[in-house]
């Protein structure tokens, strides 16, 4: 069958001896062992969280609380699985739970507030790519939820169409077809951004 | 826009998040260690066959009781057909009352509620009390006429059995969402979700089912159901 991935990617999340060798000591009680098991997958985990929280702190309480919450499962990871899609399933899923808390305590009038954690003033070129992927994500806030996932999915935690349709819920095919309206969407939701 | 723009700049964030992701913090971890759930199922089997078929049928009917809990490996987005929570019409709080045929409980610590929500666009109807200082719903329908059921991620949520006023309730938190099962005023049956996360409690009483949202635990929540 072939892969929808590039060969670089797929070289990537191939399963190595090494990974099955954490993946066990980690299942032992091993902390060091289950955190550098996860360590290649800390950005995409972070980068889907965000996609879907909006907002840094709170993707990293997503990606935090989804990492632990992954370890405590380990035992229901099946051996010889994708380790990612896995990974990125429990943080997605604890993003969800992060956008319903702080939905709540919107509701409450106990608004965070906000903690976006910016960097010292940097250069002015890293300036604007911090102002654009700040456009890039509010774009993404504004699309219907699952045409977000679907591209969360794809450039934020680079899964696989087949794995990103099973994590959606959907049939690959679907998947495709809604991540071609979605980057539709989102081109349109730029272009108004933009001005 | 053309759609290479498109693609670069979606590649330009994922590099600029990576900048800023953080690392995971392996002290969460604490003393936990994974969870050997396959023991534990075996452990409680053998329990349970040495307990005997006495225990049995205090457990099926204690089981029974309460509301159907499916294990899903993800949420996703809502099935086709399921429409968005929707709590109904805001009306006066004492106006709950004349608009269904069962008697509203309200929770005696709290205090009058500050906004109730009625459906009487279907059968049975349902009421919803807010309260707003606190932050607590309590909906409230007929066990005949509305159906629950939750769906759960056991690995980002859980379902828990807990007592509330002598009686069992099912504590849910986590990754989870809530699907009704009624009936419209077209006389079709429809199916409307009903947000989980952080925790809701769900029990029955007197052929009628409650559901609170928003305690702050199942202690909590517990304590408010028995306030009824």
């Amino acid at each position: 069958m072939a892969s929808d991935l590039p060969l670089e990617l797929a070289l990537r999340q191939a399963p190595s001896e090494r990974e099955s060798e954490l993946l066990a000591r980690a299942k032992r009680g091993d902390h060091e062992a289950y955190a550098r098991l996860v360590r290649p997958y800390e950005r995409a985990a972070f980068r889907v969280a965000v996609a879907v929280t909006g907002r840094d702190v709170d993707a990293e309480e997503a990606m935090q609380n989804g990492l632990v919450k992954a370890y405590r499962s380990l035992h229901r990871f099946r051996a010889g699985a994708a380790f990612r899609p896995w990974l990125v399933r429990i943080v997605v899923n604890e993003a969800h739970n992060v956008v319903r808390e702080r939905r709540r305590h919107a509701r409450l009038g106990a608004r965070a507030a906000e903690q976006r954690e910016t960097a010292g003033a940097g250069p002015d070129e890293a300036m604007i790519a911090r102002a654009d992927v700040d456009t890039v994500l509010d774009a993404l806030g504004r699309l219907p939820e699952p045409d977000r996932l679907a591209l969360a999915l794809r450039y934020f935690a680079e899964l696989p169409d087949g794995e990103a349709a099973t994590l959606a819920g959907t049939s690959t095919e679907a998947y495709r077809v809604r991540l071609v309206r979605a980057r539709r969407r989102l081109q349109r939701i730029l272009e108004e951004l933009d001005g | 826009m053309a759609e290479r723009e498109l693609e670069l700049r979606l590649r330009a964030a994922v590099a600029e998040l990576d900048s800023r992701a953080p690392e995971f913090d392996a002290a969460r971890l604490g003393g936990a260690r994974p969870r050997r759930f396959r023991r534990q199922l075996v452990a409680l089997a053998c329990i349970a066959a040495v307990a005997g078929v006495a225990a049995a049928p205090a457990a099926i009917s204690a089981l029974r009781g309460l509301f159907a809990v499916d294990e899903v490996p993800v949420l996703g987005p809502l099935e086709p057909g399921v429409a968005p929570p929707y709590a109904g019409r805001s009306v006066p709080v004492p106006a709950a009352q004349d608009s269904v045929s069962f008697p509203v409980r309200m929770i005696q610590s709290l205090g009058a509620p500050d906004e109730a929500r009625v459906r009487d666009d279907i059968t049975g109807g349902m009421v919803t009390l807010v309260y707003r200082s606190s932050g607590i719903l309590l909906t409230q329908w007929r066990t005949t006429d509305v159906d629950a059921r939750i769906a759960l991620v056991p690995a980002a949520g859980k379902a828990e059995v807990v007592e509330a006023n002598g009686r069992r309730a099912l504590w849910i938190e986590g990754a989870a969402r809530g699907t009704f099962t009624l009936v419209g005023a077209d006389g079709a049956i429809h199916r409307e979700s009903f947000e989980v996360g952080p925790g809701i409690l769900l029990w029955r009483m007197d052929a009628m089912a409650f559901l609170l949202q928003g305690a702050d635990s199942k202690t909590d929540a517990a304590r408010l159901a028995s306030s009824l």
